[in-house]
């Protein structure tokens, strides 16, 4: 029990040792470009009082859950067929693996001009981050199957729809899970992607304008809550995948 | 395989790989690596099919949005004529500084974290933290301190692979054999010669697949800063290009970044295959 609070205390000693630090060296500096940790809750208080930092993060959202809504499922689906049927793997392969591997940020003028500077390519561009973990994680989870389990469903008269359902979807799950986390991940960083680069709207907008008028604090507190929100939400899927699978009894 | 019915069952999973080949080293069991081996004749009809197609559709439908492959291809060469090599080796530079940066600060962080496990221990969270933020949120903030200079590209990057390379290279040497490790220090080994002698070595399929992925994310990192600070570099070309319109050029840049990232990333592998070579063959 000592040993614990120890362990706990610890931690909350070396995070008031940070804020200490930050406020010591940032005072000294008095330099407007590095706010005080008064300065940067300043910031969070005015941006949330008069309402322009909750605009900002509803008008990503938006976005971003249209993206997940459609890479996610889309990921999933292509994730299954290529795991389960090799010449549909054989065949997306060159596209997913360039997918993985090249900066897809690359690619954002081209969907800038295909879809306008609109939501639609905002959609767009979340949709080319989040779809290729998604499906690679997926591909990897049905590939796990039991070959011998697979073998007698089929044998027993399982139809293709009857086998990805009960035994592949299920023991893909996990690696379902791990995709969606990555790619969640991978979506809040297309959307402020978008909106630093082309399309300066809601969060990444709030930022760029933050650069315009030199306002650190405002930026600090936007950084901040990118971050906790992929925190938040990573930390959700963690939450659901364990609920999931204790009711599986994995 | 008759089944009851008589229909063919046909199991078209991967099944695991024919003894004594293993996959390469930290790569899942299904993992198809890029430059691990000859493409399959599917993958390159694939690829083939996928160009023919761009080239009909864009020559049939003639969209605004999707030149020929044909034109793109006559861009790209004169953009390469007209000096792009010169924006790509400026993306190039800025790449290799910040990656060298990141991975000396790596190497002092990983060192520290081992021999120290409570520092790791407490500065974990802030790490899974760091990690968890797109780094691309912060780049703005690099602008604020140092406006659009090769600091701030240079950061970028870092920011990109620093925390990655630093977690990742922790965690292999933390699941190096620990028999081996209590051994070499119950022969009155010191923590820095088993860290040096055991660990290293034995986490070195490890170390090598953070150094893969830290340089994948750092040509991300190299292109997405000169995108968001967009002044210099592919950056500049890909700004330029968007805004006057020009989709050939802008396709044949795209193109370029894309075939400059492959090359990187098959070059790492071939690398990493090489040196992990022991590990398959013991």
């Amino acid at each position: 029990m000592i040993a614990r609070a120890w362990r706990y205390g610890q931690h909350v000693l070396v995070f008031a040792g940070l804020m200490v630090t930050w406020h010591l060296l940032t005072t000294s500096m008095n330099d407007p470009m590095f706010p005080t940790p008064e300065r940067v809750w300043q910031s969070f208080t005015r941006t949330w009082n008069d309402g322009s930092l909750m605009e900002a993060f509803r008008d990503s959202n938006g976005a971003l859950l249209a993206g997940l809504a459609l890479g996610v499922p889309g990921g999933i689906v292509l994730g299954m067929l290529a795991g389960y049927f090799r010449i549909i793997d054989r065949i997306l392969a060159p596209y997913v693996n360039m997918m993985l591997v090249v900066p897809m940020v690359a690619l954002v003028p081209i969907l800038i001009i295909v879809f306008g500077l609109g939501t639609s390519s905002r959609v767009a561009v979340i949709v080319l981050f989040v779809l290729p973990d998604v499906l690679v994680n997926t591909r990897g989870g049905v590939r796990l199957a039991d070959r011998q389990l697979l073998m007698m469903a089929r044998s027993y008269g399982g139809s293709t729809l009857s086998v990805f359902r009960t035994l592949l979807l299920p023991t893909a799950f996990p690696s379902v899970m791990t995709g969606l986390r990555i790619g969640i991940g991978r979506g809040i960083t297309g959307m402020i992607v978008v909106e630093l680069t082309l399309v300066a709207s809601g969060m990444g907008g709030f930022i760029m304008e933050a650069l315009g008028r030199f306002r650190a604090g405002h930026m600090i507190v936007m950084i901040l809550l990118i971050g906790l929100e992929a925190v938040v939400l990573t930390s959700l899927c963690v939450l659901a995948e364990r609920r999931v699978l204790k009711r599986m009894g994995a | 395989m008759k089944a009851d019915g008589g229909a063919t069952v046909e199991v078209r999973l991967d099944g695991p790989p024919p003894e004594g080949v293993t996959t390469p080293a930290g790569a899942p069991p299904s993992a198809r690596r890029i430059g691990g081996g000859s493409a399959g004749v599917v993958e390159i009809l694939s690829l083939g099919t996928g160009t023919l197609a761009w080239e009909l559709s864009a020559r049939l439908w003639d969209l605004a949005w999707l030149p020929p492959l044909s034109s793109v291809v006559a861009a790209a060469d004169d953009i390469v004529r007209d000096g792009a090599l010169g924006a790509l080796s400026s993306t190039a530079y800025i790449f290799l500084l910040g990656m060298v940066t990141a991975m000396a600060c790596a190497v002092v962080t990983t060192g520290l974290f081992t021999l120290v496990p409570a520092v790791h221990r407490l500065a974990r969270p802030y790490f899974y933290m760091a990690m968890a933020v797109p780094p691309l949120a912060v780049v703005p903030f690099f602008m604020l301190i140092w406006g659009p200079s090769l600091s701030a590209r240079v950061a970028t990057v870092w920011l990109f692979t620093y925390f990655v390379m630093a977690v990742m290279a922790t965690e292999a040497l933390e699941h190096s054999p620990r028999d081996l490790r209590d051994m070499a220090l119950s022969y009155g080994g010191s923590r820095l010669s088993v860290l040096r002698t055991v660990a290293i070595p034995a986490a070195t399929p490890r170390l090598l697949e953070a150094l893969r992925i830290a340089v994948v994310r750092g040509i991300k990192g190299a292109v997405n800063a000169e995108l968001i600070i967009g002044v210099v570099g592919v950056g500049r070309l890909l700004r330029s290009y968007s805004a006057g319109y020009r989709i050939e050029e802008l396709y044949a840049t795209v193109l370029l970044v894309l075939a400059a990232s492959l090359i990187t990333y098959i070059l790492i592998e071939r690398f990493e295959y090489r040196v992990t070579r022991w590990e398959r063959h013991g």
